[in-house]
């Protein structure tokens, strides 16, 4: 009994370090499909000159996970509120990207481009993405170089924090 | 149509009589105007026909909305339409812009802060060549080259589209040249409206260009196209008739002697076998004249 007890524990604290660990790891997987995301919205603005909502749906076929989600949140508020700004829609997808875990700096990024997308000329739309783009790898480095700073440390320290409490009980 | 303007400028015109107006324009801080079968007149917020003081009056956030709907809020993606001052959007209605024009090198790059909209509804009439046809297609065997020409807002596109129609029903391959999506009103490649079922339509095409790929690639025996008046459009009519293609064309003007003293007509009048003077007398598509000019009568 006291065997299967601590077993728990110990797979309790272990489970809990590796998803600390594993939301390092999937923050950097997600800024980078952003990223992505940025260069797919480019081609579709920059050379084949497709509308916003179109173009935002063949990205979100292309990229699953947190661009799908955040992208068909866009679509479906377009949707359901015809006559709105685009911007409107773009900032309700942001609401259902918040849950993904991103930091604060990349959601106010893709705030301010929200606001600049679809409202001006093809120069004017790629600069404000190359913008985003550039400071999204900035984010993305810094995403990085955390996860391989944390990732070892959370993935021990969930385990270490199980046999500390064990040792203390017993 | 309403489902493009701004949701404000949508219920009123919703609670007038949309089934009669030709054209709508919305200028910021300035009243409502629309175009019926009788005039210009002015809508109030309620949508009733009203002296100009008591008219509504859109505001800058109207027209920025609409033109946000209109472009799919994609501005980028009409930027060559914006460019040259309108745009055509589903259904074929022509949206006229009117704003601050931003020049790169002495060309208009684009346009900002729109002030004004002109939007001209397009509506398919079918039948409303039928007195033309036999003028223009005796005896279903033959259709003879035609210009029509009238001043604007008098129904010449609507005309076109249904000679194209009506010819292509008769058997006649048809190329419509719609450079301004006006005539066939594509979206995605659809025609909107009906040109017939043996028509291809080379939408958003410059006539000069269409002329090349019609002749080509797709053996028309008439062409249809709209608004003539280029100075290169003379070589691609004379191209056409070189090639044995019957041409429809229209142009602006009151009558046939107006058009004769421009300077594209030399080259491009001697195409055509018959021209059409159309007017508003008797509403819109009233035919005035219908002249040969084999005779040069």
């Amino acid at each position: 009994m006291q065997f299967i007890g601590a077993a728990l524990i110990m797979l309790a604290c272990g489970m809990m370090g590796l998803t600390v660990a594993r939301s390092y790891v999937s923050q950097a997987e997600n800024i980078k499909q952003l990223i992505t995301m940025l260069q797919l919205l480019e081609t579709e603005i920059g050379y084949a000159r497709t509308a916003l909502p179109e173009a935002c749906r063949r990205i979100s076929a292309q990229l699953p996970g947190a661009v799908d989600s955040f992208l068909t949140a866009v679509l479906e508020h377009i949707h359901a509120h015809p006559g709105e700004a685009f911007g409107d829609g773009w900032h309700a997808g942001l609401g259902r990207l918040g849950a993904w875990g991103l930091p604060a700096v990349v959601l106010n990024d893709l705030t301010v481009l929200g606001e600049a997308l679809g409202v001006s000329d093809v120069e004017d739309q790629r600069r404000h993405l190359q913008v985003t783009r550039l400071r999204l790898e900035d984010a993305y480095r810094q995403a990085e170089q955390e996860w391989r700073t944390n990732w070892k440390l959370w993935s021990y320290l969930g385990f270490a924090a199980g046999l500390l409490i064990l040792l203390l009980i017993f | 149509m309403f489902q493009f303007l701004a949701p404000h400028l949508r219920e009123i015109l919703e609670r007038s009589s949309p089934s009669d107006w030709e054209e709508v324009r919305l200028r910021v801080n300035q009243p409502l105007v629309v175009k019926g079968r009788t005039g210009y007149c002015f809508l109030s917020p309620l949508g009733r026909v009203v002296p100009k003081d008591e008219a509504y009056r859109p505001t800058p956030e109207d027209l920025a909305r609409t033109v946000q709907i209109l472009t799919n809020s994609s501005w980028y993606a009409w930027e060559d339409e914006i460019r040259r001052g309108y745009l055509t959007i589903p259904g074929g209605h022509r949206v006229g812009i009117c704003g601050r024009a931003v020049l790169d090198g002495g060309k208009v790059k684009t346009v900002k802060s729109v002030s004004s909209l002109s939007i001209r509804l397009a509506r398919a009439v079918p039948g409303c060549a039928d007195s033309l046809m036999p003028h223009i297609c005796p005896k279903g065997r033959e259709v003879l080259s035609t210009l029509v020409i009238s001043p604007p807002g008098c129904g010449k596109t609507t005309l076109l589209r249904d000679l194209a129609r009506q010819i292509s029903q008769r058997g006649f391959q048809v190329v419509v040249i719609d450079e301004r999506s006006e005539i066939a009103a594509c979206y995605q490649g659809s025609a909107q409206l009906d040109v017939g079922p043996q028509t291809d339509v080379l939408d958003g095409y410059p006539k000069a260009e269409g002329v090349a790929v019609a002749v080509r690639a797709l053996s028309p025996q008439v062409v249809v196209t709209d608004e003539i008046g280029h100075p290169d459009d003379g070589a691609a009519l004379a191209e056409l008739a070189r090639s044995g293609v019957k041409v429809l064309a229209s142009c602006h003007g009151d009558s046939l002697a107006q058009v004769k003293a421009r300077s594209w007509a030399r080259d491009s009048l001697p195409v055509f076998q018959l021209a059409v003077v159309l007017s508003r007398r008797s509403g819109p598509g009233t035919v005035e004249q219908v002249l040969s000019l084999r005779s040069g009568t």
